[in-house]
């Protein structure tokens, strides 16, 4: 996927924290991505304007210029690059000026650097015009218009819940996800995280999809990596 | 007692009015009786004077008394009694009902007025002892002619001593007597002033029917106007007071045009409200520094531990580094729930209101449950189409701490009840469920930060003691309420109230 037709998507990453930019730019360059990486705002913004970027990582509290000025900026002059917020401050105030501001996405700090691709993945997959209403991995497809799933035309009947573990696992299949990180992302804040909710509802939709038939391949395409979580197992 | 500032400040106002009104009344009354008391002793010298220097005819004596009785406001003749003893010689006569008790020589006399005083306090005779006006005196004009030519007897002018007065009791009956001897003779005459003092009391009976009555409506008038007055300022500064809320601490009070006294007071709010500010800013602004200073050690960490275990290709490291990233993780609980709670307690915790189906939350909470009980019952009873105007994400939050408590202490095959119904204007959300008995004590900390009961000790139940009350914050920050009710020990029942949206 980051390589189209031998070209390498290109990425921008505006953050002064030089840790934390270390480890993104290792995690993207590891699947790929050509990263440049900036350490500040208003070279940040000379370097989105000059340069054709596939997608922006912009970093909330910059020196120089901060990033929803960045932002606000790029957008005035007319830069439509995409762009996925790093917020650390004030999360639900500044999430909401900055997609007010023309962000497509935002990522609240700490954040798992996978996350952060699936995120770019989808972003970029969604400009490129590709059909984001269904998502389809083996035989399982799910519908996320009407959130049905089906599997080889026969639908599975799924709770709000299991559909969106089960999305969110198929969205990045063949990466691991921790319980806790499954736990926040379908459950969201504030649930217990020592429950093993995700492993009774993990079992539950492998049961559903093993009724519907005796295929044992579909049923196990959910997997258990011991210690560390749940897969989704990339065809 | 619980009265108010006001009803104090009136009550005393009405208390001092009335005492001065009473006090000026009452001063005021015995100076009139003072005074018509002292207009009478004159009358009676200047009557005692006449019987001394006219001697009368025997027969002239009634004539004598009626005039007397006109002239000293007396009804009825026992209330006068006169006497002439003469010392030349000539006729002594008293009236029949001069009391025998009375001994002049042995009486207390006080001279008072001189000769002179009673020739010259002649003309004083016209003026009218009190407010008979229809009874005017006769005038001395008008006196009835008498008998025999006045004047001294031929050859002999006749001198004055000084009048002397005196009074004593007699069955009830005050008399005074004025006594005034000549070189002729002594004249004595007595009057009965009862009825003068009657007449009095009840000329000020009457008047205070009404001046009384007037005086308190005027007092409580006055009294009323006094603590308007006194409150009015008072009211206009706890009114711009209540404007001044966490969010507009920068907000001061203006003294213009406010008396001395309150521009000192204005003053201290003001200080009070800057030094509230810089305090809430540097709060709010420890937090958000706090937050991020923080969250870069956190990422940090957490990408560093999330690189490694994909470098890893050992199952067993792989292991350990899920479990560090689940550390990290809690830390970033802790840490965003601390941010929240300092936004809301600086009042900043901003919501992204959106319509919210409770109804489907509660369904989706129901439905979490259910998968996590083993042998516990959950009962359910949750109206539908109930709709709020909230923040999705905190909403979730409240609801996923609320359940997760429940479940995670409701005790082995315990019952968790969950309810939701419209109450008029309002929802009302109720979770409960039994637990081991929680003492009173630890009930009343349920919503204090890091607190954690015994039981959660006990039982080695994870949590950090932050969710509860964040919960309550995010039902205050939506207009609602997050109360803890009051059922048997061994029950929990968390009781959220929410406007209807």
């Amino acid at each position: 996927m980051p390589a189209r037709n031998g070209v390498q998507t290109k990425i921008l990453l505006i953050e002064d924290e030089q840790k934390i930019a270390d480890f993104v730019c290792a995690g993207l360059s590891a699947r790929e991505f050509a990263v440049t990486h900036c350490d500040n705002g208003n070279t940040g913004l000379e370097h989105v304007c000059q340069n054709n970027f596939d997608a922006v990582i912009l970093d909330l509290m910059l020196p120089g210029r901060d990033g929803l000025s960045v932002l606000k900026e790029m957008r005035s002059r007319g830069v439509l690059t995409p762009v996925i917020l790093l917020t650390a401050r004030n999360e639900l105030g500044d999430r909401v000026e900055g997609l007010n501001l023309g962000a497509d996405d935002f990522l609240a700090k700490p954040f798992f650097v996978e996350e952060l691709i699936a995120r770019i993945q989808a972003l970029l997959r969604r400009l490129a015009g590709e059909r984001q209403n269904t998502l389809q991995v083996g035989v399982l497809k799910l519908d996320r218009i009407s959130r049905q799933a089906s599997c080889g035309g026969q639908t599975i009947d799924l709770t709000a819940r299991e559909f969106s573990l089960l999305e969110y696992l198929m969205r990045s299949a063949g990466q691991v996800f921790s319980r806790s990180q499954i736990l926040e992302y379908v459950w969201g804040y504030d649930f217990d995280p020592n429950t093993n909710v995700v492993d009774v509802c993990i079992k539950r939709i492998r049961g559903k999809i093993a009724d519907l038939q005796e295929d044992s391949d579909t049923a196990s395409a959910i997997e258990s990596v011991r210690g560390a979580g749940y897969r989704f197992k990339k065809v | 007692m619980n009265m108010s500032f006001r009803t104090r400040l009136f009550l005393i106002a009405v208390l001092i009015l009335g005492s001065v009104v009473s006090t000026v009344l009452i001063l005021g009354w015995s100076s009139v009786l003072a005074v018509e008391l002292e207009r009478l002793d004159k009358r009676l010298c200047m009557e005692a004077r006449r019987l001394a220097t006219e001697p009368l005819q025997l027969d002239g004596i009634d004539r004598l008394q009626t005039d007397m009785m006109g002239k000293l406001h007396l009804s009825s003749p026992d209330q006068l009694m006169l006497r002439y003893q003469s010392i030349t010689g000539g006729e002594n006569f008293q009236s029949v009902n001069w009391l025998k008790k009375f001994e002049p020589n042995q009486a207390q006399w006080r001279t008072e007025i001189s000769a002179d005083q009673v020739a010259s306090a002649e003309p004083a005779k016209n003026i009218r002892l009190n407010r008979r006006s229809d009874q005017p005196p006769n005038p001395p004009s008008e006196q009835p002619p008498r008998e025999r030519p006045r004047g001294p007897p031929e050859g002999r002018s006749i001198s004055m001593g000084s009048c002397s007065l005196a009074s004593f009791d007699d069955q009830g009956r005050q008399w005074h007597v004025a006594r005034l001897p000549t070189n002729l003779g002594l004249g004595l005459i007595a009057a009965d002033i009862a009825d003068t003092q009657a007449e009095l009391k009840n000329a000020l009976s009457q008047a205070l029917k009404f001046v009384v009555p007037l005086a308190l409506v005027l007092a409580a008038l006055g009294a009323w106007l006094l603590s308007v007055f006194m409150m009015r300022p008072i009211y206009r500064l706890s009114n711009a007071m209540k404007g001044v809320t966490q969010n507009a601490l920068d907000q001061r009070l203006s003294t213009t045009g406010e008396d001395r006294e309150f521009k000192g007071l204005i003053d201290a709010y003001n200080t009070m409200l800057g030094r509230l500010e810089a305090s809430f800013q540097q709060a709010s602004r420890f937090s958000a520094d706090a937050a991020h200073e923080l969250k870069t050690p956190l990422t940090i960490l957490q990408g560093r531990i999330e690189q490694a275990r994909n470098k890893s290709d050992q199952p067993m490291m792989q292991a350990e580094f899920t479990e560090l990233l689940d550390e990290v993780g809690r830390l970033s609980v802790i840490t965003r729930k601390l941010l929240l709670l300092s936004q809301a307690d600086a009042g900043s915790l901003t919501l992204q209101r959106t319509s919210i189906d409770l109804s489907s939350l509660l369904d989706e909470s129901a439905a979490d449950m259910q998968m996590l009980l083993t042998d516990q019952t959950l009962k359910c009873d949750v109206d539908r189409q109930l709709l709020v105007q909230g923040d999705a994400v905190l909403m979730q939050q409240l609801f996923n701490n609320l359940i997760s408590n429940a479940v995670r202490y409701c005790l082995p095959n315990g019952l968790i009840h969950l309810s939701a119904h419209k109450r008029g204007k309002s929802i009302e959300v109720q979770i409960s469920n039994t637990t081991r008995p929680i003492s009173v004590e630890d009930r009343a900390r349920f919503f204090d930060r890091f607190f954690r009961g015994d039981v959660a000790h006990n039982r080695r139940i994870d949590g950090n003691g932050l969710g509860l009350s964040l919960a309550s914050e995010i039902a205050l920050s939506h207009g609602g309420a997050l109360i803890l009710t009051e059922t048997e020990s061994n029950v929990v029942a968390m009781r959220l109230t929410l406007p209807l949206g």
